[in-house]
């Protein structure tokens, strides 16, 4: 079945062409294997092969060969670089972005991206998104996530919320009308089933 | 006025007021809740409690020896 082009910038194919090239694009300095990218984006790995013989063919990114493994990365020395980079930062950005700030941080179990963002990730119509909510379950400590969401913003460009809730609430409380809402609506996963012990 | 006191106090004390801001804009979400956020619980206050508390301590022994500019 032929993929619908995504809600957050229907002048791409795919969520998945989108965000390969929000983490090529958004982090220039590194460089990434196609399994690497796989894993990212939750593309499979034909997928993110057969788009990278793309990218590649458009010039939009560089590779090299490391043994067995292709390694990408943005080409940031061209003309479309930069017009480029900041829609991407603004359309399928926070998938790329927030996962690496979100890493380091101690006592994060599960993070999600709620609200309107994952709304239209999910080709749910609606405006453009305003911002972008993220829930991060566990128990990371506030200072540190504000931190993460006030760098996220400067990236990203528009307003990054982070809330908190601990493991057994998300777990256990179906009275809370926060988690029962957010239950039944589309959730970006950031980071899964990471154990904090 | 966050920036002006926090440039007087670092270095050293700057990164005592590191979670200032964030209790503000939360007391601020709280006047206006939106069902899209959680609710405060009694564990998110204990844990800011301790370091509103610091900030208090903090002032009390700035106050006297911070002159206006």
């Amino acid at each position: 079945m032929r993929e619908l082009p995504p809600l957050l910038l229907p002048l791409l194919r795919s969520n998945a062409v989108g965000e390969l090239l929000a983490w090529l694009y958004l982090h220039p300095e590194n460089e990434y294997s196609t399994t690497d990218l796989a894993r990212r984006t939750g593309a499979s790995q034909p997928t993110v092969s057969r788009e990278a013989d793309r990218f590649a063919a458009a010039g939009l990114t560089k590779e090299r060969r490391h043994g067995n493994l292709r390694l990408i990365r943005a080409d940031t020395d061209t003309i479309v670089a930069k017009p480029l980079t900041d829609l991407l930062a603004v359309t399928f950005g926070p998938a790329a972005v927030l996962p690496p700030l979100l890493q380091p941080i101690p006592g994060i179990e599960e993070a999600y991206i709620y609200g309107s963002w994952a709304a239209r990730h999910a080709n749910r119509p609606g405006p453009i998104p305003r911002d972008v909510d993220v829930l991060v379950v566990g128990s990371a400590d506030e200072d540190e996530l504000y931190d993460a969401a006030r760098e996220a913003e400067r990236i990203l460009g528009r307003e990054v919320n982070i809330s908190r809730i601990s493991s057994a609430s998300w777990a256990t409380d179906l009275e809370d009308p926060f988690v029962t809402s957010l239950r039944s609506k589309p959730l970006h996963p950031l980071i899964q089933n990471r154990s904090t012990t | 006025m966050l920036d002006a006191v926090t440039a007087q106090l670092d270095p050293p004390l700057g990164q005592a007021l590191r979670s200032f801001d964030r209790m503000r804009r939360r007391r601020n979400s709280a006047e206006y809740p939106r069902p899209e956020t959680p609710e405060i619980t009694s564990d998110d206050v204990m844990q800011d409690m301790e370091k509103a508390e610091q900030f208090i301590a903090l002032a009390a022994k700035v106050l006297d020896q911070m002159s206006p500019y």
